[in-house]
């Protein structure tokens, strides 16, 4: 098999650098933050499936988190929501699991947040996002993070290709160095609905897939450059 | 039950201590109370022995300088039957500080610490003191009860614990607006003494308030048992609510102080003059780790609390443990000048 074992290397470094980071750091000061997205006033909601008419409780939710600050896996400008709907999506290696400390890409880490359910207050409803449990998140502070959330996938279960998830971020969105966090003021208002349109894909593509796509792509380049010879040539 | 006779002038009368006892701090369950390198959020369950019950015939409220609030004279309470109380009797010397709480009447449960008076007389009657809770000293009308015990110290509250040295304490006194603070003053133990962690200075004789919430910091090793021996307290229960920054969201380091667990709601609750949106967090005082952020989160809303994780109503079903501190953080609209006033409801095995 001929396939590239760079994203491979990428997160074993990765994962090698977090483990030795955790080693060294254990005799200074550390901190727990607790992300806040829902409280009485502010809400995080309407986290729906998209196969279902209205906002859905109990979908697993979490944070990925953007350790080396070159954005979110390779999936341009995510927005609020996500724009363009059914976006190319976020890299993740298949096989991972949606669990504590796996890494979604290269460089991009994910934590578990809870599920999505009803709650109280006056901005409250269905699939309200509410906020994580107590994270050691040291190693992250002053990085970007998103909130995921996944169609099917449960605490524990193994990415496939095709699941889909919903990703938001916001500027405001950075790892604190501790304590109890709120981001809830980002969310006042009527909430839209934001439907998981993401897709995982294979974070290693075959070398012949992107040969295919590499040849499709300088065609289509080529072609908008080239001159139109017609009128080049025409008297 | 243990009965203290305290005899001499007319003042004075049999005190009949009410049940003690003492109540675990830090984790709850087995294992140790404090593992090692780690925070524990505490509280008082308990207060000291009664030193003197006594009833109130005056008082007057402190003078202060309009512009810079400068205390012009302190509070004082004048004590009914002609007692002779030395100079500074109360305020000095290897048993002092003392303090005093009313235990009866409209202003039941305020407290005030006796400090020294400003000379060598003998007081009489008169002690010296400074209100340390929310309250109105010039409306606690002549007849109304006193209690007068030695305060929680640094020094008082871990003697004979397995305190080692490099432990600490963080206070967390409100001094500012804002939520998640630093500690206003930090205290580091050494060979049987509490230093000033900014100054150096010992510190044994620090008091600690009822009401207040605490952060105790162990060392390298854990700390197996961590007691405080105390009396049950029986006078309602203040705190000062009032935020430094009025229409700041503020976090307080405040607690309830009964030796049982209490319902953050409903009858028998915690009675906060909550508003909406204010929030409870709890801290798992047995997990390792410092500088926790909490375990739980409770949100008030529209007269009932739920949990900020699951959204459970849980007014009536979660409880608070004894001597476990929590932060309230207020929100920013909630009213800037809140005091916390509550009665005692104990169940009949504990009265």
């Amino acid at each position: 098999m001929t396939r590239s074992v760079f994203p491979e290397l990428c997160l074993t470094m990765r994962k090698l650098q977090t483990a030795l980071l955790g080693l060294l750091g254990a005799g200074l000061a550390h901190g727990a933050v607790t992300l806040e997205f829902t409280d009485a006033l502010y809400a995080l909601n309407n986290i729906s499936d998209g196969l279902s008419p209205g906002p859905v409780n109990g979908l697993t939710w979490g944070i990925v988190i953007d350790s080396e600050g070159d954005g979110f896996g390779t999936s341009p400008g995510i927005t609020n929501p996500p724009d363009p709907p059914n976006d190319p999506g976020y890299l993740a290696e298949v096989g991972l699991t949606v669990s504590d400390g796996e890494f979604f890409s290269a460089d991009d880490v994910f934590f578990y947040g809870g599920e999505t359910i009803f709650f109280i207050g006056n901005e409250a409803g269905n699939g309200a996002i509410l906020r994580t449990p107590s994270l050691d998140l040291d190693l992250y502070t002053g990085d970007p993070f998103a909130i995921i959330w996944f169609q099917s996938l449960a605490s524990d279960d193994t990415i496939t290709i095709g699941d889909a998830y919903g990703i938001i971020t916001h500027d405001q969105f950075i790892v604190p160095p501790l304590g109890d966090v709120p981001f809830q003021q980002h969310f006042s208002g009527t909430d839209p609905i934001r439907n998981p349109d993401f897709q995982f894909l294979d974070a290693v593509p075959e070398p012949s897939v992107g040969l295919l796509w590499l040849v499709a792509i300088s065609s289509a380049l080529l072609r908008r450059r080239r001159p139109p010879q017609d009128r080049i040539w025409s008297p | 039950m243990m009965a203290v006779a305290v005899c001499g002038p007319l003042w004075a009368e049999t005190i009949y201590a009410p049940v003690g006892g003492y109540v675990r701090l830090g984790a709850t369950g087995e294992g140790p109370a404090v593992a090692a390198g780690s925070d524990v959020y505490l509280t008082l369950p308990l207060v000291n022995n009664l030193a003197l019950a006594a009833t109130v015939n005056e008082t007057s409220e402190a003078v202060l300088d309009s512009e810079t609030g400068e205390v012009l004279a302190p509070a004082t309470i004048r004590v009914s039957g002609a007692p002779t109380f030395g100079d500074d009797e109360w305020a000095s010397g290897a048993d002092a500080p003392f303090g005093a709480t009313i235990t009866t009447g409209a202003e039941a449960g305020l407290r005030v610490l006796i400090i020294p008076d400003d000379d060598s007389n003998p007081d009489g009657d008169l002690l010296t003191v400074e209100v340390t809770s929310p309250g109105l000293l010039s409306s606690v009308a002549p007849g109304e009860r006193l209690e007068i015990r030695p305060c929680w110290t640094l020094g008082r509250l871990f003697e004979g614990s397995g305190v080692y040295d490099n432990c600490k304490i963080y206070l967390y006194e409100v001094s500012s607006g804002g939520i998640n603070k630093s500690s206003s003053r930090s205290f580091i133990y050494f060979s049987g003494t509490w230093y000033n962690g900014s100054t150096g200075a010992v510190s044994n004789d620090t008091v600690l308030h009822p009401g207040e919430t605490f952060v105790f910091r162990s060392g390298v090793d854990p700390i197996e048992e961590l007691r405080i021996f105390g009396a049950i307290p029986r006078a309602r229960h203040r705190a000062d609510l009032s935020k430094n920054v009025p229409t700041d969201t503020e976090d307080l380091f405040v607690s309830h102080s009964d030796p049982i667990p209490v319902p953050v709601g409903g009858a028998g609750g915690l009675g906060l003059p909550a508003e909406n949106n204010d929030k409870i967090y709890v801290y798992d005082n047995s997990s390792a780790g410092i500088n926790k952020s909490s375990s739980v989160s409770l949100i008030y809303f529209s007269g009932s609390w739920y949990n900020g994780s699951t959204g459970q109503n849980v007014t009536e079903t979660f409880l608070l443990e004894p001597g476990r501190g929590f932060v309230l953080r207020r929100s920013s609209g909630s009213d800037p000048g809140a005091a916390w006033a509550r009665d005692r409801f104990y169940p009949p095995a504990a009265q």
